[in-house]
C-alpha cells in the first residue's frame, strides 16, 4: 500500500501522464527527424569533418557558437556549402532529380486516372466479380516486389524481343511498372473517398441534367479532390522513393534520383558531402509540395474513414 | 407543366437473400399542376416510386408517362424534372448561386446572362439574394433548404418531385416551410409529387394523398376522404394522431348488434344490412368518443361502454385520456380539462354515426363514419384537419 501522502491528486496524475506521452512523443519525433538533421548537417561539411572518428551532433563548436552570437555574420564563414556547388559537375544529378519527376509524375496522372474509374465503380456500381476482382487488387499488396522483379524483367526482354517495343530503361517502361503497382492502391483508397460522397448528391446532378459521367467529373471529383489529393501524393511518393524495380529496369538516361545518387558512392571514394547535399536539395520541392497541400491532405487523410 | 400517368408500375429488387418487391403494380393519374402527397410507413415504397417517376430507378415493368409522352426508359436529365433531396444535397464545393445555375447550365442553352437574371429572380422570391455567395457548409439547416428549393425552383420544371425535403428541420420551420411550399406550389402551378411519412404533411399539403404499404396502393382520395373514408384498416391506422382506436368485435345479425367480452352496442338495421362476415374490427376515432361519469344522466346509455382511466395528457386546448376496455387501449381525446383521475371509472360514448367497422381478416372497411368530406378545392378542406 503507497502512503496517502505519496498518492497523486487526480490533476497530478493528470499531469504526470501529459509529461509521459509528450515524452514518449518527443523521442519518436527525435527518431523520425535525426537522420534528415544528420543529412542537412553533413551536406554543410568537409569530407574531413563527415569521416572524422567521432563526429560532433552539433553543427558548431560551443567557441564558434559564441562568436556566432557576437556576430551572426560568422555564421556565414562557417556554413561549408562548397558540397552544393560542386555536387552539379560531379554527377548529373539535375537529370537524375528530372527524370525522377517525370517518372513519379506520370506514374500519379495515370494511377489517378486509372484509379479514380475504378474507385468509383466500385463504390457506386454492383457487378459480379466485385469481390473477387476488389480482392485480387488488394492481394497483389501482398506480394512482395522481388518476387516479381526478375518475372518483370523476363517480360520486358520478351517483349522487347517479339514486338519491337523498348521497355527497358525507358520512361514508358519504368512509369509503366509503377502504374501497375500503385493503381491497386489508388483504387482502394479513393474508393473510400467516393463512398463518403452521398448518393442524392450524384442523384441531383443527374436530375440537373448530367449524365453519370458528366456527374462523375463536375461533381463528385472535386468534392473527392481532397482524398485524390492524398492518393496523388502517396502515389508520387511511391514512384520518386522506388529503388528496387529501378535498379533494374531505370537505368541509362532514364536513371531516377534515388538510383543516381548511389553514383556518388564510386569504387575509390565516397563523395558524401555532395551525396547528402544532392538528397537535401532533392527533398526540398518535396517538402515544399507537401507543405503546400498539407491541409487538403490531412482533411483527405481522415475525410475517407468518416461517414457523413 | 404536365400529367403524370403511373400504369401497372413494379420494381423488384435483386438481392442475393432474394428478391424485394418494393412497388406492386402501381396504377396512379396525377393531373397536371395537381399536389400529390405519397405517404406511407418507411419501406412502403413511396421514396422508390418517387425515384422511378425521377428516372433513378429503373422500372421492373409498367410504365410512366409524362403528357403523353412515355418517359419510362428515359434518363434523368431527358425528363424535365427537378428534385428536392432529404438531405438536400447540394453541391458543397459551388456557391448557392452556382448550385442554382448549375442544372439551367447543364440542361437548357440559356447564355450567362438568362441565367444569372433566373437565379437572381428566384433568389428573391426565395427570399434568398443575401445567401447566394455563399457556399452550403456556410448556411443554417434551413437557409440550405431554401437553397435546395431554389435550385429545383430556378428549372421551371415539367414535374417537381420532393423526397421528404422537411424532415430535417426542426418543427417549428417545418411548419413554416409546410405553409410555404403549399404557397410556392400553388403560385407555381407545376405537378408535384411530395414523398413524406409524416402524415401531418400529408393531411395538410396535398391536394390528394396516397397511401402505400408495403409497395402496395392503399387508397388515393383526398386528405379528409383518406381521413374519414379510409379505404381499409390500414389507412384507418395510419392518419390520424392519436391514432384510431380499434377493437375486436363480433357481429350478431339477428339480434343487430356488435358484442365484446366487455359490452354490446345494438346497431341500426341499415347498418346491419351492410353487414359482412361476423369476425370484424370496430374503429373509432380519439376525438369521436366522448367521457361521461353519471352513465345514468346520459340520453343513450345502451351506448357507454365502462372504462378505466390509465394516463391522462393534458395538452392544453385538449386532454387526451388513455383508458383500458376489458384489458385493451383506448384513446380519447376530449375538449378541456376533465378533472380525472387515473383508474377513475368512467364511462365512453360510442355514437354509431361516428363508428368505422373493418373486417377483421382483410382490413377492407365496411363501415365509416358519416364525418362530411368536401370535394372543392381541397386547401380549405386540409386547413380545417390541421385544426383536427
Amino acid at each position: 500500500m503507497i502512503p496517502d501522502e505519496f498518492r497523486l491528486t487526480e490533476s497530478g496524475r493528470e499531469t504526470l501522464f501529459n509529461l509521459l506521452s509528450k515524452g514518449a512523443l518527443g523521442c519518436l519525433l527525435l527518431y523520425a527527424l535525426f537522420p534528415i538533421y544528420w543529412m542537412i548537417l553533413s551536406s554543410f561539411r568537409t569530407r574531413a569533418e563527415i569521416t572524422a572518428a567521432e563526429p560532433s551532433v552539433l553543427p558548431f563548436t560551443l567557441d564558434e557558437a559564441a562568436d556566432a552570437i557576437q556576430d551572426p555574420s560568422v555564421l556565414l564563414t562557417l556554413l561549408e556549402y562548397e558540397n552544393y556547388l560542386t555536387m552539379w559537375d560531379r554527377f548529373p544529378v539535375f537529370d537524375y532529380f528530372v527524370n525522377s519527376l517525370i517518372i513519379a509524375s506520370v506514374t500519379t496522372v495515370f494511377a489517378l486516372a486509372v484509379g479514380c474509374l475504378g474507385g468509383y465503380a466500385f463504390s457506386r456500381y454492383r457487378f459480379p466479380g466485385k469481390i473477387g476482382v476488389g480482392g485480387a487488387l488488394l492481394g497483389t499488396q501482398m506480394i512482395p516486389g522481388i518476387l516479381i522483379l526478375l518475372p518483370m524483367f523476363l517480360l520486358f526482354v520478351w517483349i522487347q524481343e517479339t514486338l519491337a517495343i523498348p521497355l527497358i530503361d525507358t520512361y514508358h517502361g519504368i512509369i509503366f511498372v509503377y502504374t501497375t503497382f500503385t493503381v491497386p492502391v489508388a483504387i482502394w483508397m479513393l474508393r473510400g473517398f467516393f463512398d463518403s460522397i452521398p448518393n442524392a448528391i450524384e442523384e441531383a446532378a443527374r436530375v440537373d441534367g448530367c449524365s453519370r459521367f458528366q456527374a462523375l467529373v463536375r461533381v463528385v471529383l472535386p468534392m473527392a479532390a481532397p482524398g485524390i489529393a492524398a492518393t496523388g501524393m502517396f502515389v508520387f511518393l511511391t514512384a520518386f522513393n522506388e529503388v528496387l524495380f529501378a535498379s533494374v529496369l531505370a537505368r541509362g538516361d532514364v536513371t531516377p534520383f534515388a538510383i543516381g545518387i548511389q553514383s556518388f558512392e564510386t569504387q575509390t571514394t565516397a563523395y558524401w558531402g555532395e551525396m547528402m547535399a544532392a538528397s537535401t536539395v532533392a527533398t526540398a520541392p518535396i517538402l515544399i509540395l507537401f507543405i503546400l497541400f498539407q491541409k487538403p491532405i490531412v482533411e483527405g487523410l481522415t475525410e475517407g474513414s468518416v461517414k457523413q | 407543366m404536365s400529367r403524370v400517368t403511373i400504369d401497372e408500375l413494379t420494381k423488384v429488387y435483386d438481392s442475393p437473400s432474394g428478391s424485394i418487391e418494393a412497388v406492386d403494380d402501381l396504377t396512379l393519374a396525377i393531373d397536371d399542376g395537381e399536389f400529390v402527397v405519397f405517404v406511407g410507413p418507411s419501406g412502403c415504397g413511396k421514396s422508390t416510386t418517387l425515384r422511378c417517376i425521377a428516372g433513378l430507378e429503373t422500372v421492373t415493368d409498367g410504365t410512366i408517362e409524362f403528357g403523353s409522352e412515355d418517359v419510362t426508359d428515359q434518363k434523368p436529365k431527358e425528363r424535365d424534372i427537378a428534385m428536392v433531396f432529404q438531405n438536400y444535397a447540394l453541391y458543397p464545393h459551388m456557391t448557392a448561386r452556382k448550385n442554382m445555375a448549375f442544372g439551367l447550365k447543364m440542361s437548357t442553352d440559356l447564355s450567362e446572362d438568362e441565367i444569372e437574371d433566373r437565379v437572381e429572380e428566384t433568389a428573391q422570391m426565395m427570399g434568398i439574394e443575401e445567401l447566394l455567395a455563399d457556399k452550403p457548409k456556410a448556411l443554417s439547416g434551413g437557409q440550405q433548404q431554401r437553397v435546395a428549393l431554389g435550385r429545383a425552383i430556378v428549372r421551371d420544371p415539367s414535374v417537381f418531385l420532393m423526397d421528404e425535403p422537411l424532415s430535417n428541420l426542426d418543427a417549428k420551420l417545418r411548419a413554416q416551410m409546410r405553409t410555404e411550399l403549399q404557397q410556392l406550389q400553388h403560385d407555381l402551378d407545376v405537378t408535384t409529387v411530395y414523398v413524406t411519412h409524416d402524415q401531418t404533411e400529408a393531411m395538410t399539403m396535398g391536394d390528394r394523398i396516397v397511401v402505400l404499404n408495403d409497395g402496395e396502393l392503399q387508397q388515393v382520395g383526398t386528405p379528409l376522404e383518406c381521413y374519414h373514408r379510409p379505404a381499409n384498416r390500414f389507412v384507418a391506422g395510419f392518419l390520424g394522431s392519436p391514432p384510431m382506436n380499434f377493437l375486436p368485435v363480433e357481429a350478431d345479425r339477428d339480434a343487430g348488434e356488435l358484442s365484446h367480452p366487455r359490452f354490446s352496442l345494438s346497431l341500426s338495421d341499415s347498418v346491419v344490412a351492410d353487414l359482412d362476415g361476423t369476425e370484424l374490427v370496430m374503429g373509432l376515432r380519439p376525438e369521436h368518443g366522448s367521457l361521461t361519469t353519471t352513465p345514468d344522466a346520459h340520453p343513450e346509455p345502451d351506448r357507454l361502454v365502462e372504462a378505466t382511466v390509465t394516463v391522462t395528457e393534458p395538452m392544453g386546448d385538449v386532454t387526451n385520456v388513455y383508458l383500458d376496455v376489458g384489458g385493451e387501449s383506448v384513446t380519447v381525446t376530449a375538449g378541456g380539462h376533465l378533472g380525472l383521475t387515473d383508474g377513475e371509472s368512467v364511462w365512453l360514448y360510442v355514437p354509431e354515426a361516428k363508428l368505422h367497422l373493418f373486417d377483421a381478416e382483410t382490413g377492407t372497411a365496411i363501415k365509416h363514419s358519416d364525418e362530411p368530406i368536401e370535394s372543392t378545392r381541397v386547401s380549405e378542406a386540409s386547413r380545417h384537419a390541421e385544426t383536427v
